[in-house]
């Protein structure tokens, strides 16, 4: 006892806001997580559709008096068309500026009141999801404030409010891509590898001046074509009985009518003729970047977890073949990274590579960074990985899953992705099995298929220090700046 | 497109619009008296040439629901108990995921590193969880991930912590590597050099944008450059450590006094045994928390850092604040969720909803043991840069000067106090709520007394908890942008002496001062750059 404490055991039976205890120890969610053994990874749930075509996945864990509550809109930026980039993203904002019954600029303040956490909305090229985890005894209201963007948004669509979150969205972007070093890098990327009309090819953020042309009509539009019940899964994740969900669901959403579930255009991902190679001179980096990324297979499609399996190889922390290579042993690397990273249509293998500053002869640098991650791709193509690579690997995985499971919003976030890669919420297991079904020899396959393909080399250098030089890196962002 | 749409939602309309019919039936008999149509060959009409499909309009969709009684919530159980050596042990079990988490905690970290030596504790942490004598770096990182489990060491501004992560059936393997770590550490000259090489290069690369750079000088305005809340890690600083001062550092690693912090599937009992089993022989005082000055910041000032071309500046307005066991926390805590702690607090709706300045917009309190400071900051569209600074000040003045509504009152005192549940939604959450307590000498049951103040929370104690805690003048104001677009009206600020008399002073990207940079105006004949092919 060193810091004067009055007591040795502390049983904090301490109720908040009520009296009666339910008490979160041993034993009250087993029944939740029942499954979350070594052997099973699957989160109980139960999915139905309504007659309109809504899906509800409902997973029920009375472990504390939570609901989270998160919908999926099976729209991104990946069902953009040209010269409406960034729309979907700009599209989640109008979602949170109000709708007819719920009235403007209300549902941050409501959830806020209600003890709302967690409350958001994201977008990226595959889906649109909005997502809030609310005390149980609340749960109706995140289902008005829900349903009521789904039925009703345009009702309260205005020009002011639309005018204003485009500012918004274009000063994301300011922050978050025109701002930090290596932004530039992430457009050059996607720049090299999709061709001008391939949704993927100016980032979900969007273009600047794609976003300032957004208007009410495409709003309207956008929200009529994909905004559907028919387009949307709702998962109810948390403290509350079946029964009582499945009531309230059909309350709020119910009655929608039943409307076409919109198609998606698939827009396979074009291959390199050749290699390309982008050089730019990046305003804040002070470090090197080479950023060499191939195009590589669809989410879940086959070569998918045989790349991941490539990548830990290559990019582990210690034992990563490359990141020891360059960081460790060369010592001509600050850091490696490595990975497969897929979306709906398509992929993109990447070996990114910030280089240590200080060396001599920067071009022999280059030079010898370019040899390495060459050298251990042919490496991987001809042996594959180890049989310890490969476990590493596995019982990674399988160990994610678990440490997964604990926090609800995650358990919500993880039925809507197997249900949206799949089409089954309980895929956990199917995943686990093929991870473990994996082989050296499948691994191998799958880089020599992918990785001797041609690939995109980016190569970020920072601008001359000259403070006083705007043409040292003249920002390509704010074309069309609001002055 | 659009006849498309219309085509397929008309066909679909015969259900629905049928609905609607017979829902206004009685509200439109008047009207259906006035018509000289057949009723039914209305309802025909619609399906045809409505191209909008209906949607209900039940009355129940115009009033927020009715909440059902409030759920009772007991915060899970946390057991405190001593191991022989002095380990002092807060546990929360969970029985229902086989994980364990611990994190043994030192009163240790950058506090305490020598005057010219920061970044001492940072670096010699990192060289201790990079290897051990018998286990390169290579071969430490293998056996974690054969295991898929975690450890490592890392210092941070008063407390260094010991981490482990692992399924409940690799626990053995996990700890047997953290006693491996913390009894024989690698300390390689080898590691050592690398690793203050890459920190001296990630400092490097912090000074080269707008909000790296703000976040790392803030801290020595706001607390004033010789307080021990504001030593900046340079790479000056870091060649004066050496591998000896950190060989001298782990050693000080010592058991009496530490707190483990344990959440997850293991009984008092099985942690005694595994513990005891590598750690018995473990012995020794652990450091005692040092003591910390009072804050002395540059006052009445702005200070300017110039980064050509940022696309926005970093705006921070602070000052030091009040401590953390003050009997209107929560007044405070209220206070600042309205001014800036909530989406919809006054500079957030005021900066993005209301202006589009900004991305987002914020404002409150961090506490730390040495008392707590108030920042107001966003990253602001350059070319609003002054105009944003004086709407920030604009809010900071509104709070001080009335009462807040009653409206904005209970969104923030009903969330605060509905959103508590959600503090202790896992064991994993509730023990890092405790370890907060501790780290402020709190007693672990202060949530209870704290439901209650926050209850008693007025307006007017709202009002009185922004004139106590928030300075009126002389306050901090730091921009980091591009001064070709930015310093015009900064300068005004300055001369206006909107934040007292101080003027501006500019500064280089590690906060040292510098006299005024000649800044390039930029040039609009200038093409924007091309997107990079």
């Amino acid at each position: 006892m060193t810091r004067g404490r009055l007591f040795s055991i502390l049983g904090l039976g301490l109720p908040l806001l009520l009296i009666a205890p339910h008490a979160v120890t041993a034993g009250t969610s087993e029944q939740a997580l029942q499954h979350s053994s070594d052997a099973e990874f699957e989160i109980d749930h139960e999915r139905y559709t309504l007659d309109n075509g809504l899906e509800v996945i409902l997973h029920r864990d009375p472990t504390a008096p939570l609901v989270a509550v998160n919908i999926w809109y099976h729209v991104g930026s990946g069902d953009e068309v040209p010269g409406m980039s960034g729309f979907a993203h700009l599209f989640e904002h109008m979602m949170f500026q109000g709708a007819k019954h719920i009235g403007e600029d209300v549902h941050f303040d409501t959830l806020r009141e209600i003890g709302a956490t967690g409350v958001n909305g994201t977008t990226n090229s595959d889906r649109t999801n909005y997502f809030e985890i609310v005390p149980s005894h609340e749960v109706e209201t995140a289902l008005w404030l829900e349903s009521d963007r789904m039925g009703y948004l345009l009702a309260l669509l205005n020009e002011a409010s639309l005018e204003n979150q485009i500012d918004v969205v274009r000063n994301e972007r300011r922050q978050r891509y025109d701002n930090v070093p290596y932004g530039l890098e992430r457009f050059a990327v996607a720049a090299a590898l999709y061709p001008e009309g391939h949704p993927y090819r100016y980032l979900t953020i969007g273009r600047h001046e794609d976003l300032e042309n957004a208007t009410l009509d495409d709003v309207s539009n956008f929200f009529k074509r994909w905004y559907v019940p028919s387009n949307a899964t709702l998962v109810l994740a948390g403290d509350f009985e079946i029964d009582e969900a499945k009531a309230l669901v059909d309350k709020w959403f119910g009655s929608f009518p039943k409307l076409p579930k919109p198609a998606h255009t698939v827009v396979p991902a074009p291959e390199l003729k050749q290699n390309v190679r982008t050089e730019l001179e990046d305003p804040f980096a002070r470090l090197t970047r080479m950023h060499f990324v191939w195009h590589s297979p669809a989410n879940l499609a086959e070569g998918d977890l045989e790349l991941d399996v490539a990548a830990a190889a290559l990019g582990s922390g210690g034992w990563g073949r490359l990141t020891k290579r360059l960081v460790d042993v060369e010592k001509i690397a600050q850091s490696v990274w490595v990975y497969q990273s897929a979306s709906g249509f398509s992929g993109t293998f990447d070996v990114v590579v910030t280089l240590s500053p200080g060396q001599p002869d920067a071009a022999a640098q280059q030079a010898a960074v370019a040899k390495a991650i060459q050298e251990e791709i042919d490496k991987l193509v001809a042996e594959g990985p180890t049989a310890k690579e490969l476990a590493r690997h596995v019982i990674g995985i399988e160990a994610g899953f678990v440490w997964g499971l604990e926090d609800l919003g995650g358990r919500a976030n993880q039925l809507q992705w197997f249900n949206h890669y799949t089409g089954d919420p309980g895929y956990a297991n199917s995943y686990v099995a093929r991870i473990r079904g994996l082989t050296p020899a499948a691994v191998q396959a799958a880089a020599a298929k992918w990785l001797t393909k041609p690939r995109a080399e980016i190569i970020s250098v920072p601008a001359p220090a000259d403070a006083a030089g705007p043409k040292s890196g003249k920002q390509p962002a704010p074309k069309g700046a609001k002055q | 497109m659009k006849s498309q749409f219309t085509t397929r939602a008309g066909r679909r309309l015969v259900t629905s619009a049928a609905l609607l019919m017979s829902m206004t039936v009685s509200m439109s008999a008047c009207e259906r008296e006035a018509t000289t149509v057949d009723p039914d060959t209305t309802t025909v009409d619609v399906v045809v040439e409505d191209p909008a499909p209906r949607w209900p309009d039940e009355p129940f969709r115009a009033e927020r629901p009715t909440p059902k009684p409030i759920k009772n919530v007991t915060i899970p159980k946390v057991e405190t108990f001593e191991l022989d050596n002095g380990v002092e042990v807060f546990l929360v079990q969970q029985q229902t995921l086989p994980t364990v988490l611990m994190y043994m905690e030192w009163d240790l970290g950058e506090v305490n590193d020598p005057k010219g030596k920061a970044g001492m504790s940072a670096l010699c942490g990192s060289l201790v969880g990079e290897a051990t004598k018998n286990k390169d770096k290579e071969a430490f990182a293998a056996a974690q991930d054969d295991h898929a489990v975690s450890v490592g060491l890392r210092a941070g501004t008063e407390l260094t912590n010991l981490s482990l992560r692992a399924l409940e059936r690799e626990l053995g393997p996990a700890l047997d590597l953290a006693a491996e770590m913390l009894f024989e550490p690698g300390m390689r000259q080898t590691d050592f050099d690398r690793l203050k090489d890459q920190r001296k290069a990630w400092i490097e690369q912090s000074k080269g944008s707008a909000s790296s750079i703000s976040r790392r000088i803030f801290p020595s305005l706001i607390w004033g450059s010789k307080h021990t809340y504001a030593k900046i890690e340079t790479a000056a600083s870091l060649d004066k450590v050496t591998l000896s001062d950190c060989e001298s550092w782990v050693k000080r690693l010592k058991p009496d006094g530490a707190r483990l912090w344990v959440v997850g599937k293991i009984t008092e009992a099985e942690l005694r045994t595994q513990f005891d089993a590598r750690f018995g022989n473990w012995k020794g005082k652990a450091p005692k928390p040092v003591k910390l000055g009072t804050p002395k910041p540059a006052k009445a000032t702005i200070f300017f850092v110039h980064v050509p071309n940022s696309a926005q500046s970093e705006v921070l307005i602070g000052h030091p604040g009040p401590a953390r066991d003050l009997p209107d926390f929560e007044a405070t805590q209220l206070m600042a969720m309205i001014l800036g702690g909530s989406f919809s607090s006054r500079i957030n709706m005021n900066l993005r909803e209301d202006k589009g300045w900004s991305y987002g917009a914020r404002g409150g309190f961090s506490y730390n043991r040495g008392g707590s400071s108030f920042a107001a900051s966003s990253s602001v569209r350059s070319d609003v840069t002054g105009p944003a600074v004086l709407e920030i000040a604009k809010e900071i003045e509104r709070m001080r000067s009335a009462a807040p509504t009653a409206e904005e009152l209970r969104r923030e005192q009903e969330g605060a106090l509905l959103a508590m549940p959600a503090e202790f939604a896992t064991a994993t959450r509730t023990l890092f709520s405790m370890r907060e307590l501790d780290y402020f000498s709190l007693p672990l049951d202060w949530h209870g007394g704290h439901q209650e103040r926050l209850r008693a929370v007025d307006t007017a104690a709202i009002h009185a908890a922004a004139q106590a805690h928030l300075q009126a003048s002389d306050q901090v104001v730091l921009v980091v942008g591009d001064g070709a677009v930015v310093l015009e009206s900064l300068e005004k600020i300055a001369e206006d002496a909107v934040f007292g008399g101080g003027g501006i002073q500019y500064l280089d990207s590690d906060g040292n001062p510098i006299t005024r940079p000649d800044f390039a105006q930029p040039d609009p004949s200038q093409p924007d750059q091309p997107d990079p092919k």
